[in-house]
């Protein structure tokens, strides 16, 4: 096992930062975009499947309906994006009726957080024969139920880490990751089960 | 909602003799097909050399007998129902092969230079001030 288990481990990984289009900090889906990207680049996972309401910085191609997401499965397509909140719960079904290992970015969770697609694959479809893996990204982890940040004990925080951030931290039970890390914009953190795991640079500018 | 229950398109999508019409009106114009061209970064490294079977995890081996070990791995995964959710533990026949092809290939040294290491901590072709999320 690497030292970088958790880029590779079916476990599922909540991305937060107190930072936002516009902003001079970022990093949040930027880093998702190149998490997944890599995971299908290099044979880990079959299916990679980005929930992108926010007009993020993916490359994938955007499906419009699910038939068109068959289609093009068909044809070999093996990336998408679904740029809308509504009918996650329906792509979630249709991914994990086929057949192999997928990935769903759920990028501004916050925004379909009742949706039970997102909420089923953190909780149930992460352990089975073909593993669908969870990258859910919220600029406020505090802002998704407990349900699913309880669900993910391996979070990422892009950097810096914000007053409001220290107070995430703290009310986490994770007080001692701000007063041991300096953490410079783009950078982030890892925790694993409220342990500071490492923290990475910034991922490549292509995926911004 | 959308068009089509998902179980449906998932059959859809899973037909195999159907050959692919194009989906007109379905795909967003102006999405840049995936661009694998980006360079590197620091942990690019790992996921590029470390799968469960890669010649990277054979390393000890020259590369065809490594290959070769990645091919029994697979034909064995298929036997006994491993697959990579398992992660880990080789069966024990799998081991002994592994111990055979490590002897034929010392004795086969020849057959090429050795790949150089991947080095993880390569820099990372950094983000600058400019990241819009």
């Amino acid at each position: 096992m690497s030292d970088r288990y958790y880029l590779t481990d079916p476990g599922h990984v909540l991305i937060s930062g107190a930072t936002g289009a516009g902003d001079r900090y970022g990093g949040k889906s930027s880093t998702a975009h190149w998490w997944i990207s890599s995971l299908i680049d290099n044979g880990w996972i079959d299916i990679a499947v980005v929930i992108d309401p926010g007009s993020g910085p993916y490359s994938f191609k955007t499906y419009k309906t699910l038939r068109g997401m068959a289609q093009a499965y068909q044809s070999g397509v093996r990336r998408f994006s679904w740029q809308s909140e509504s009918a996650v719960s329906d792509v979630v079904r249709f991914v994990d009726e086929l057949p192999g290992s997928a990935c769903v970015v759920f990028d501004e969770a916050w925004m379909y957080a009742d949706d039970s697609g997102m909420l089923d694959v953190v909780r149930n479809l992460g352990n089975q024969d073909d593993p669908i893996r969870a990258i859910v990204v919220s600029q406020r982890a505090w802002d998704l139920p407990d349900s699913i940040r309880n669900s993910i004990p391996l979070k990422v925080w892009c950097g810096p880490i914000t007053s409001e951030g220290e107070q995430y931290f703290k009310s986490s039970g994770m007080g001692h990751i701000p007063e041991s890390v300096d953490l410079d914009p783009y950078h982030w953190l890892v925790s694993d089960g409220g342990e500071l795991v490492e923290t990475n640079p910034p991922v490549p500018e292509g995926f911004a | 909602m959308t068009d089509v229950d998902p179980q449906e398109a998932a059959r859809i999508a899973t037909e195999t003799h159907t050959e692919s019409e194009g989906i007109p009106g379905d795909v967003s114009p102006h999405e840049p097909e995936p661009d694998s061209s980006r360079g590197s970064s620091v942990v690019d490294g790992l996921l590029e050399t470390d799968p469960d079977s890669s010649v990277r995890e054979y390393q000890d081996l020259s590369e065809p007998a490594a290959n070769m070990m990645i091919g029994t791995v697979k034909f064995l995964n298929g036997i006994l129902g491993d697959d990579r959710a398992v992660g880990g533990g080789k069966p024990a026949l799998v081991n002994f092969l592994q111990a055979a092809l490590s002897f034929v290939s010392d004795s086969d040294s020849s057959s090429g230079d050795p790949k150089p290491e991947p080095e993880p901590d390569t820099p990372a072709g950094a983000i600058g001030g400019e990241i819009n999320e």
